[in-house]
């Protein structure tokens, strides 16, 4: 197990432990504080259902209504065809201070000749407002399948990267990354 | 708009390099207000397109998760000298164009 490794699963478990929380909060809630049975307390725990509803429906984003925007571009873009994990590596600092420009390489392992070449690399944000970030087409005059770009990112969340060959092979890797100033401040 | 392409002194005929493309764009994602508070139309770079002795290097759809003036890096090779050309086009309809000779040492 590498450090990456040890990295990805922390940020799993975090995920985890939060869906638990939203859970456990929203039973809670559902059961009503049969002792507080004052107005204000009864408003902020129908705050707090709502709250922990929101959580839970993307965490668990398991039937077909509640798809977030990215499941729906994700799917929509590899046309639901198997999609290999690995062969793709993102560079990107694991904290990035500046969410409005970060620092991103993507580079996909290709020998990029004339029969095995990396036709496009996507880029895809989990919580953007708008999912898709680039798309970038290469050719075999390309000696190596490597872009440097400079990324907005809404909050913390995993960047994905989706590479498809010349042989139609669909190839991706996923990494988080950590945002302390978010990118839109504005409405999103 | 500005823009410029930025490749290294020296480049050696079919050895791989590193091509810099640096746009000058705001690249507004449509979620950003005004002074008046209204929203400010999205206008990114939608479409960007580089050629070598017109021939195709690289293409890029951009949205709007790229971040105020793009910058973008990539590889490629030549053996003979030539021009390098990046046309570009945002949702607005402005379109650019730029131009950079190569002179390849054989």
């Amino acid at each position: 197990m590498t450090n990456k490794d040890i990295v990805v699963n922390s940020y799993k478990n975090k995920r985890a432990m939060i869906g638990f929380f939203a859970k456990y909060l929203a039973a809670r809630c559902s059961a009503g504080f049969v002792g507080l049975a004052l107005p204000v307390s009864a408003i902020i725990a129908g705050v707090q259902s709502k709250n922990a509803a929101a959580q839970s429906n993307n965490i668990a984003s398991g039937s077909k209504q509640d798809q977030t925007p990215f499941e729906i571009l994700y799917k929509e873009i590899t046309n639901s065809q198997p999609v290999s994990e690995g062969g793709v590596v993102i560079e990107t600092p694991r904290l990035a201070d500046n969410g409005h420009s970060a620092a991103l390489r993507v580079y996909v392992d290709s020998p990029m000749s004339k029969d095995d070449f990396v036709k496009s690399i996507y880029l895809l944000s989990d919580r953007n407002p708008r999912p898709f970030m680039a798309r970038f087409d290469l050719s075999p005059l390309n000696p190596r399948a490597e872009i440097s770009t400079r990324v907005r990112l809404n909050g913390s969340q995993n960047v994905y990267a989706l590479a498809l060959t010349s042989k139609g092979k669909w190839q991706s890797v996923h990494v988080p990354v950590e945002v302390t100033e978010s990118a839109c401040l504005d409405a999103s | 708009m500005v823009a410029r392409i930025i490749v290294p002194a020296n480049i050696a005929a079919n050895e791989p390099f590193e091509v810099r493309i640096l746009i000058q764009h705001p690249m507004e994602t449509g979620f950003r207000q005004d002074m008046m508070g209204s929203l400010i139309a999205k206008n990114v770079i939608r479409s960007l397109s580089v050629t070598f002795n017109s021939e195709l290097v690289f293409k890029g759809s951009l949205g709007t998760g790229i971040a105020a003036n793009p910058s973008l890096q990539f590889w490629m090779k030549a053996s003979e000298s030539g021009t390098l050309k990046m046309v570009w086009e945002d949702d607005l309809g402005a379109l650019g164009e730029v131009e950079k000779n190569l002179k390849i040492k054989n």
